[in-house]
C-alpha cells in the first residue's frame, strides 16, 4: 500500500508538471493561422456574432463579405480583424454588430465560460499570448480548449467546405415557428438576467470594442456599428440599464452608428426568440444596408471632390 | 455521478481511503462502508429509487433464505415465480408500460378502433434493467442449487447495489461476486495498478472516442434527410464507437474501479470489433447480457436441443427479448430481429463456433481472410446499429437506402480529420493488445517505468486536450 500511493503521488506530481508544460506550449506557440485573401473586389467586411451574420446578406451587396460567426465575442472579432486587416489591406470598411446582449456579461459564457470550448477552438490561433493567458486566467479549464484549438490548428483549419474555421458567412436561418412572447422573454431572461437580478456589464466586451474601434482608426478604416433589427416585444423588454448602457457606448465611440433595432418588421421576419431574423427579415436589412452603403460612399465621393 | 465527473473523482478517492485505512477492521464493516458508498452513488442519481432498489433487494434476498429451507418443489417453485414476478414486474411496469399502452393504442387504430389508454409520467430508474437481472440470477441459482443463500444481508446487498457495476454492469453472477463480498479482501498492488490502468484505458474510451464520435454521429443521424450515403455510412460508423467506447469504456471503469478494492468483476467486452462472424460478435460484445440470456433464457427454452424449428425459435426469441431489453421502441426489437437473422444461418450450418479463438493470435497483422471476415462482420454490425440509433423504424430504413444510393460514391459532408486519426490510433492499439485483458494490460513483460507512464500521461492529455462535450453514457438509459 505504501508503495501504491508513493508511485501514486509522484504520478500525479508528474502530472502536475505536465499541466504547466502543457500551459507553457499553448502561451508560446505560434498559432500559424492559414492565409485569408479576399477578393480583390472586397472592400467591406462585415464581422460579429449570429445576429449579422443571419441579417446581412453579402451576395446582394457589392464589394462586402460577411465574415461573422456564431457566439463570437469581441475579442474574436478583435483578433479576426488584426488578422484579415493586415492581409487584406485593400479592405476600406469594417461593419460590426452590435446590440445590447453584446454588454451583457452572459456573452462572457462563450469567451471562458461553460460555453466557451467549440469557440475559443476557432479562434485560438489568432490569439496572442496574451490574450490567450487572461482567457486562462479568467477560467483554468479554457486551457484544455485552448489546447485543442492549437492542435486542431495543426490537422483541420478548414471546414470540409473549404472555409477557414474562423471565417464565417451568411447563414439564412429559419425555423418556420412564428415569434412567440414567451421564446423571447426566456431569451431576455437568458440573456440579461440571472434570477430576477440583472447581470452585470461585460468588461472585456467593452474594452475589446474599443480596441476594434483603435484598429480601424489605426489603420485608416471606416468602421460602423450595425444594430440589427429586435422585435418590439424584445425591445420593450431589454432592461433599461442595458439601453442606456448601449446608448451611452454608441454616442461616445467613435464609429458610425447605423441602428436598425427600431427598423419596423413584421413578425414573421423574425425567428421566435426576437432578437435575431429570418431570410426575409435579413432581405430587408440587407436592402437598408444597401442605401446606407451607396449613401456613404456618395458622401465619400462628394467630400473627396471626386464628383466636380 | 457520471464516472467522468469531479464528483466521481472525489468520491473513489474517499471511498478508498475509507476502505483500506479507516473500515479496515473487518470484513462486515468493510462491507458496509461500501453498502453505504454504493447507496450514496446510487441516491446521487435520484434519491427517490433507493427504496426501490433496498425494497427489491429485501425480497430476493428473503426468497433466497426461503428457497435455501425449502425443499417442496411447489414451494419453491412459488418462491422463484415471486422473484421473477417481482423483477420482471418491476421492470416492465417502469420501462415498458407505456410502450405498451402506446402500441396498443396503435394497433387498435389501425383496425378503427379507438383506445384512451392512461399514459402515465414514468421515470426509468438508473440501472434497473442491471441490477433485476442481477438479483434474478441470484434467484435462479439457488433454485437450480448452484449456490447457497446467504444469511449475511450487508454482504448481499453490496453484492447487488456494488457502485462499480450498479448502473450499466456488467450484470454480475452471484456466483462470481457474492463470495467476493464474503471473504476478506487484501490490497493488492498490481491488482490496484492494473485497476488504475484500466480505469484510465476507460476514460479515454469513453471521453476521447465515444464523447467524439457522439457529436459527429449526432450530427448526421439528425441531417440524415439531406446528407450523402457515404457521409451516413460514416455516421454509422462514428456510432459504432460511440456505443462501443461509451459502454465498454465504463465497463473498463467499472473493472478497473473494483479492482482497487480487491474485487473481481467479470469481462464485458472482448474487442468485439475484431470478430469474423456475427456469433462470435456477440460471444464478445456485452458477454454478461449474452450469457445472461443463454442461461436463463435460451438453455431452459431447450438451447440447441429439439428439433430445427425450437432452435429457431429459441434463437428469435433470445434476440428480440435482448433487443427489447434495450429498450421500449420498435427500433430495439427490429435491431434484435436483425441480429437474429444473422446468427441463424450459422447456427443451422453449425459454423457458430467456428471463430472461438482471438483473430490472428500470435501474429502481427491479420491475414486477408481474417480481414476480409473481420470488415463484413463490422459491417453488418454498423447496419444493425442505425436501427439501434434512429428514433424510429421509418428514420432507419430511409438512412440505409439512403447510404445505398449513388451519393455513396461522393466524398462525405463531413470529415473530421482529428476524429478519424484518433479512431485510427485507438483501433491500432487495441488491435496491438488485442490477446490482453485490456488494451492497457502490461502482463508480466512490464514496460520500464519512463515508458509506461509516457503512455499513460500521454493518454490523460489526450482526455485533457480531446475530452469531447459530455455525453452521458448510453446504457444509463437502460
Amino acid at each position: 500500500m505504501r508503495t501504491f500511493l508513493r508511485n501514486f503521488f509522484q504520478f500525479c506530481a508528474g502530472g502536475a508538471l505536465l499541466i504547466l508544460g502543457l500551459l507553457f506550449t499553448v502561451l508560446a506557440i505560434d498559432g500559424r493561422p492559414p492565409p485569408v485573401i479576399l477578393n480583390n473586389s472586397v472592400t467591406t467586411v462585415v464581422v460579429g456574432d449570429s445576429h449579422i451574420q443571419c441579417a446581412v446578406d453579402d451576395s446582394a451587396l457589392p464589394g462586402v463579405v460577411n465574415l461573422s460567426m456564431d457566439s463570437e465575442g469581441y475579442i474574436f472579432s478583435y483578433a479576426k480583424l488584426r488578422y484579415l486587416l493586415q492581409q487584406n489591406p485593400g479592405i476600406e470598411k469594417v461593419i460590426l454588430g452590435c446590440g445590447p446582449h453584446n454588454f451583457s456579461s452572459y456573452y462572457e459564457e462563450g469567451i471562458w465560460g461553460e460555453k466557451s470550448g467549440p469557440v475559443l477552438r476557432r479562434y485560438t490561433e489568432l490569439l496572442t499570448p496574451g490574450e490567450r493567458a487572461e482567457i486562462i486566467l479568467r477560467n483554468p479549464c479554457t486551457l484544455k480548449d485552448l489546447s485543442r484549438g492549437i492542435s486542431s490548428a495543426r490537422f483541420a483549419s478548414f471546414t470540409p467546405d473549404g472555409r477557414v474555421r474562423f471565417i464565417g458567412a451568411f447563414e439564412a436561418m429559419n425555423t418556420g415557428k412564428p415569434t412567440d412572447e414567451a421564446s423571447i422573454l426566456k431569451r431576455i431572461r437568458s440573456q440579461f438576467y440571472i434570477g430576477e437580478k440583472v447581470v452585470s456589464f461585460s468588461v472585456i466586451q467593452r474594452r475589446y470594442l474599443d480596441k476594434i474601434v483603435q484598429l480601424c482608426r489605426e489603420q485608416g478604416k471606416t468602421l460602423i456599428l450595425l444594430g440589427t433589427p429586435l422585435h418590439e416585444i424584445y425591445r420593450s423588454h431589454v432592461p433599461p440599464a442595458y439601453q442606456a448602457h448601449y446608448d451611452a457606448v454608441v454616442r461616445t465611440t467613435d464609429a458610425e452608428m447605423v441602428d436598425f433595432h427600431d427598423m419596423v418588421l413584421p413578425g414573421s421576419s423574425f425567428l421566435p426568440d426576437g432578437d435575431h431574423v429570418n431570410s426575409r427579415g435579413a432581405q430587408q436589412v440587407t436592402e437598408y444596408l444597401a442605401r446606407y452603403l451607396r449613401g456613404l460612399s456618395l458622401a465619400e465621393r462628394a467630400e473627396s471632390g471626386c464628383d466636380n | 455521478m457520471l464516472f467522468n465527473s469531479i464528483d466521481f473523482a472525489i468520491f473513489l478517492p474517499l471511498v478508498f481511503v475509507l476502505y483500506w485505512f479507516v473500515f479496515n477492521k473487518g470484513l462486515r464493516i468493510q462491507n458496509a462502508l461500501l453498502l453505504a458508498a454504493s447507496y450514496v452513488f446510487y441516491g446521487w442519481w435520484d434519491w427517490r429509487f433507493l427504496g426501490l432498489i433496498l425494497a427489491s433487494s429485501l425480497l430476493d434476498y428473503v426468497v433466497g433464505l426461503g428457497l435455501g429451507r425449502e425443499n417442496r418443489n411447489v414451494r419453491r417453485k412459488l418462491l422463484l415465480g415471486a422473484s421473477i414476478c417481482l423483477n420482471i414486474g418491476l421492470l416492465g411496469f417502469f420501462k415498458y408500460y407505456n410502450f405498451f399502452a402506446e402500441s396498443l393504442t396503435n394497433a387498435f387504430t389501425f383496425f378503427g378502433l379507438h383506445l384512451d389508454p392512461n399514459r402515465l409520467n414514468i421515470i426509468l430508474p438508473v440501472g434497473i434493467s442491471f441490477y433485476t437481472f442481477q438479483e434474478l440470477s441470484y434467484a435462479i441459482d439457488i433454485y437450480r442449487r448452484k449456490i447457497a443463500p446467504t444469511r449475511d444481508l450487508i454482504a448481499f446487498l453490496g453484492f447487488i447495489s456494488f457502485f462499480p457495476q450498479l448502473v450499466a454492469g456488467p450484470i454480475e453472477r452471484a456466483a462470481n461476486l457474492l463470495p467476493q463480498f464474503l471473504r476478506a479482501r487484501q490490497f493488492d498492488y498490481g491488482k490496484a495498478v492494473d485497476g488504475l490502468r484500466q480505469c484510465l484505458w476507460g476514460l479515454f474510451k469513453k471521453m476521447v472516442i465515444a464523447d467524439n464520435c457522439a457529436v459527429y454521429a449526432n450530427d448526421i443521424f439528425n441531417h440524415a434527410g439531406t446528407s450523402s450515403g457515404s457521409t451516413l455510412l460514416l455516421g454509422s460508423v462514428f456510432f459504432a464507437f460511440q456505443i462501443y467506447g461509451d459502454f465498454s469504456g465504463y465497463s473498463d471503469i467499472a473493472m478497473g474501479s473494483a479492482r482497487l478494492f480487491g474485487f473481481n468483476l467479470m469481462r464485458n467486452f472482448n474487442f468485439p470489433y475484431f470478430s469474423r462472424d456475427i456469433a462470435e460478435f456477440w460471444r464478445r460484445w456485452h458477454i454478461s447480457l449474452s450469457s445472461w440470456f443463454r442461461d436463463y433464457v435460451y438453455i431452459p427454452l431447450g438451447g440447441n436441443a429439439g428439433t430445427i424449428w425450437m432452435r429457431i425459435r429459441n434463437v428469435f426469441i433470445i434476440f428480440l427479448v435482448s433487443g427489447l431489453w434495450h429498450g421500449a421502441n420498435w427500433t430495439f426489437v427490429a435491431w434484435g430481429l436483425i441480429n437474429a437473422l444473422y446468427f441463424l444461418p450459422l447456427m443451422l450450418l453449425n459454423r457458430n463456433r467456428k471463430n472461438t479463438g482471438t483473430v490472428a493470435a500470435g501474429q502481427r497483422l491479420p491475414s486477408g481472410k481474417e480481414l476480409l471476415q473481420m470488415g463484413m462482420t463490422f459491417f453488418m454490425t454498423l447496419l444493425a446499429w442505425i436501427f439501434f440509433r434512429a428514433d424510429n423504424l421509418s428514420q432507419a430504413f430511409q438512412y440505409i437506402a439512403r447510404i445505398f444510393s449513388p451519393s455513396l460514391l461522393q466524398m462525405p459532408n463531413v470529415c473530421p480529420v482529428e476524429v478519424l486519426l484518433l479512431l485510427c490510433g485507438f483501433v491500432a492499439v487495441e488491435w496491438v493488445q488485442r490477446e490482453k485483458k485490456h488494451a492497457l494490460h502490461f502482463d508480466g513483460r512490464a514496460l520500464p517505468r519512463p515508458i509506461r507512464w509516457a503512455v499513460y500521461y500521454g493518454l490523460l492529455c489526450g482526455i485533457f486536450i480531446y475530452g469531447g462535450s459530455r455525453q452521458e453514457f448510453i446504457y444509463f438509459q437502460f
